[in-house]
């Protein structure tokens, strides 16, 4: 039982990093302690694997352990960083209209903003694609807190990217040229 | 079976998301970009080490709490075949 990954899980394993990099990195807004954090998670995730039930989502379950990871360093780390998040904000404001050039300094900045527990269930249904169900499970909460957080955090961040929300809805119902499958 | 449900959540969002339009496709591009980065060899040398690194199950009892990094010369500490352990 205390033995090492299968092949296939350490594929998977390894197959997860950059998206374990990329949710680290934009929760913690720092790519050094992004990088810890994903190392701590991947020792961490060796070391239970046999915790870990075949079948179900393995990157999943890593995001679970690198999220943990990252709360329990919070509490001590988020006291140093507080005057960080306040040079943010006072860059964004100084910059205020700029919509659709937003890069991607504003974007992490702008994120670095919300809530935790916002910005992170912004990430994972947003960014990395998790089923709402799925975030639920990483983050712990019932399916519909992770709706509204969503909900919530996309609002912020327009906010704090001076977009607005109305003006930039495109028309559901536009499918890609090509794609005309979308409605079997 | 875990993947379709997946598939089919992750695009139902999708649509939901588009409608978030610029910040959605932002969002998309900005992670994306991310997800592209190489990743640096530390991560591959780490691998290496976990995979070289003995499993010990008496390590592990013993120091459960505090076995969480793989930094540890545990190798060079104790013989990695140990004949008498016969006490119980």
């Amino acid at each position: 039982m205390l033995a090492n990954p299968s092949e296939a899980l350490k594929s998977e394993l390894l197959r997860a990093i950059p998206n374990l990099r990329a949710f680290a990195v934009s929760i913690c807004g720092n790519a050094d302690r992004a990088d810890d954090l994903v190392q701590e998670a991947l020792v961490k995730a060796w070391d239970k694997i046999d915790t870990f039930q075949e079948g179900t989502n393995l990157k999943a379950w890593l995001f679970t352990i690198l999220r943990n990871a990252y709360y329990s360093e919070l509490r001590k780390y988020k006291r140093e960083t507080a005057d960080v998040d306040g040079e943010h904000a006072a860059r964004l404001a100084s910059n205020p209209e700029q919509p659709s050039h937003m890069d991607f300094q504003e974007m992490m900045a702008a994120l670095e903003l919300l809530p935790d527990e916002q910005r992170e269930a912004l990430l994972l249904v947003g960014a990395e694609g998790f089923a709402y169900e799925q975030a639920a499970e990483i983050c712990d909460c019932a399916v519909g807190t992770i709706k509204s957080r969503v909900n919530r955090g996309r609002k912020r961040l327009a906010e704090l990217m001076h977009i607005s929300e109305g003006d930039a809805v495109v028309d559901p119902v536009t499918v890609p040229p090509g794609s005309i499958s979308a409605k079997l | 079976m875990t993947a379709d449900i997946e598939k089919k959540d992750t695009s139902k969002f999708g649509a939901d998301f588009e409608a978030m339009g610029t910040l959605g496709r932002q969002l998309k591009k900005n992670y994306s970009q991310l997800l592209n980065e190489p990743v640096p060899d530390r991560f591959m040398a780490l691998l290496k080490q976990l995979e070289e690194r003995p499993v010990k199950k008496e390590a592990r009892a013993a120091g459960a709490q505090a076995d969480d990094t793989a930094e540890q010369p545990e190798c060079a500490a104790s013989p990695p075949v140990n004949p008498c352990q016969k006490d119980e």
